[in-house]
C-alpha cells in the first residue's frame, strides 16, 4: 500500500469561487421524482404478482417453473493472461511480477477488470471503460503478500466491494449492483459470498506470482437490496470457496 | 394539501444544499452542465424517496445519489434539465477571469486522478467527511480510503500545472 505522506492537507482550495450560483430546476426535479415513485410502485406489483404464481406453481406442483427473483450471475469468463500494457499510470506505478496483466472480467459490457501481482507482492485490480477516455475508472492494491492464502493463513480473504466499478447497467427494480473481490487459495474455483442474505457466486481467476505460484482472485457480482440505504464489508455474512469437484476448500464466516 | 407541504419541504431542502452538491458533482465531473444533471438526477430520486428520508440525512442520500451516478451518468444523459432563461448576471467579481482560470486549473488537476481519488478527495476536503464517514457511505474499508486520500494527495502535489499555476 502507498505510506501515508506526513502533510495531509489539500494542496488546492475545492471551495474555489463560481462565477454563477447553481439554480436547479425545482418543477423537472420534481417531476422526474414522481416518475421514479411510479415506476417503483409498477415495480412492486409486478414483483407480488411473480411471488404469487410461484406460490401457485408450488401448490400445483409445476414442474420446470422457475422464478427469477434476480438475473443469473454474469458467466464466468476463462482467464486468459493479456498481453503487458499498462493502463495508465496506475499499473505503471505498480508493474506486474510477470509483465502480464490478468483478466478477470469483461462485464458489463465496455468494462474491462484485470488483476495483477506486483514485484513487491501487492496483488491490485483495475477496472477501466473502453474507450478508456485517458483514465482508469477504479483501481486499488488492497492486499499485501501476507494476505495471499497459503499454508498457516486464511484460504480466503474477507471481500471488498467497489461501488465504482460499471455501474452502468440497467437497474433492477432499484436495486443497483456492485462487485465484490477478494483474495483465494489457488486451489479454489469458485466462491460463494452471502451478501444481504443472499448467494452470489463467480468463477476464480488464477492470477500469477511469479516463480510459478499462483493466487486466486475473484469478482462476484451483488445485487443490493433496494430498501438498503448504504452497503460495505459489514453486510457480508459469509464467503466459501469450492474446488473443481465442488468440495468446500476455504470458508470464512459466518460473520455476525 | 399533504403533497404541497411536502413539495415546500423539498423545496427548502433543494434551496439550502444545491450549491454543495452541485459543487460536489462538478468536483467529479469536471463539467458543469454534467454536474447539474447529476445532482438534479439525484434531487429526484430524493424526493422519490423523500417520506422515508426526510427525517433522517437527506442530504447524504442526495451525496451517495451523485457518487454513484458520477459513474453512469452516460445512461442517465437523455434526461437533461430543461432548456431556461440564462442566469441572470451576478455582481462582478473583482477578478473574474483569474478566478475562472484558476478554477479551470483545479479541475483539470482532479481529472488527471481516478474516480475514486476524485470522490475521495471532494469528500474528504470539500464537504470535510471524516474517513471513516468516507468509508461507510462508499461501502469500503478506511484503510482503503486512507490509501486513496494519500495517493490522490501525492498526486495533485506532483502536477506540473497546479504547481507552475502555484508559482506564476
Amino acid at each position: 500500500m502507498t505510506p501515508l505522506p506526513a502533510d495531509r492537507t489539500c494542496p488546492v482550495d475545492l471551495d474555489f469561487a463560481e462565477p454563477h450560483p447553481a439554480q436547479l430546476d425545482l418543477d423537472v426535479i420534481v417531476r422526474r421524482g414522481t416518475a421514479i415513485r411510479r415506476r417503483r410502485r409498477i415495480a412492486g406489483a409486478g414483483a407480488a404478482l411473480v411471488a404469487c404464481a410461484a406460490a401457485a406453481s408450488i401448490v400445483v406442483g409445476v414442474r420446470g417453473a422457475s422464478f427469477r427473483w434476480f438475473p443469473p450471475s454474469p458467466p464466468a469468463r476463462p482467464a486468459p493472461a493479456i498481453p503487458a500494457k499498462p493502463i495508465d499510470s496506475q499499473v505503471a506505478e505498480n508493474p506486474p511480477v510477470t509483465g502480464k496483466l490478468t483478466l478477470l472480467s469483461s462485464f458489463p459490457p465496455h468494462w474491462t477488470t484485470v488483476a495483477w501481482a506486483t514485484r513487491r507482492g501487492d496483488v491490485c485490480w483495475a477496472s477501466y471503460r473502453t474507450p478508456m477516455d485517458g483514465a482508469t475508472e477504479d483501481f486499488d492494491c488492497p492486499w499485501s503478500g501476507a494476505d495471499v492464502p497459503g499454508p498457516g493463513r486464511q484460504g480466503l480473504s474477507i471481500p471488498l466491494v467497489s461501488p465504482f466499478t460499471g455501474s452502468d447497467l440497467p437497474d433492477q427494480a432499484g436495486s443497483e449492483r456492485v462487485p465484490a473481490f477478494g483474495l483465494v487459495t489457488s486451489r479454489a474455483t469458485r466462491v460463494t459470498l452471502t451478501f444481504f442474505g443472499r448467494s452470489f457466486s463467480a468463477a476464480v481467476v488464477p492470477v500469477p506470482l511469479g516463480k510459478g505460484q499462483t493466487v486466486g482472485v475473484y469478482m462476484v457480482w451483488l445485487q443490493v437490496p433496494a430498501s438498503a440505504s448504504g452497503f460495505g464489508s459489514s453486510d457480508f455474512s459469509g464467503a466459501t470457496a469450492y474446488d473443481a469437484a465442488g468440495r468446500i476448500v476455504a470458508r470464512h464466516g459466518p460473520w455476525s | 394539501m399533504v403533497r404541497q407541504a411536502e413539495r415546500d419541504e423539498f423545496a427548502s431542502f433543494v434551496a439550502a444544499s444545491q450549491a454543495r452538491m452541485v459543487r460536489l458533482a462538478l468536483l467529479l465531473t469536471g463539467d458543469r452542465s454534467r454536474a447539474e444533471d447529476l445532482a438534479q438526477d439525484g434531487y429526484a430520486k430524493a424526493y422519490a424517496s423523500w417520506e422515508r428520508i426526510r427525517g433522517g440525512d437527506p442530504g447524504a442520500y442526495v451525496r451517495r445519489c451523485i457518487v454513484n451516478a458520477n459513474t453512469d451518468w452516460w445512461r442517465r444523459r437523455t434526461w437533461r434539465e430543461q432548456p431556461r432563461p440564462l442566469v441572470p448576471d451576478q455582481p462582478g467579481h473583482g477578478d473574474m477571469a483569474g478566478e475562472m482560470a484558476a478554477r479551470e486549473v483545479v479541475l483539470r488537476a482532479l481529472a488527471r486522478l481516478t474516480r475514486r481519488e476524485r470522490t475521495v478527495l471532494a469528500l474528504r476536503f470539500y464537504l470535510d467527511l471524516t474517513e471513516f464517514q468516507i468509508a461507510h457511505e462508499l461501502g469500503i474499508a478506511p484503510g482503503t480510503v486512507k490509501s486513496t486520500v494519500a495517493r490522490g494527495l501525492s498526486k495533485l502535489r506532483a502536477d506540473a500545472e497546479l504547481r507552475a499555476e502555484a508559482t506564476s
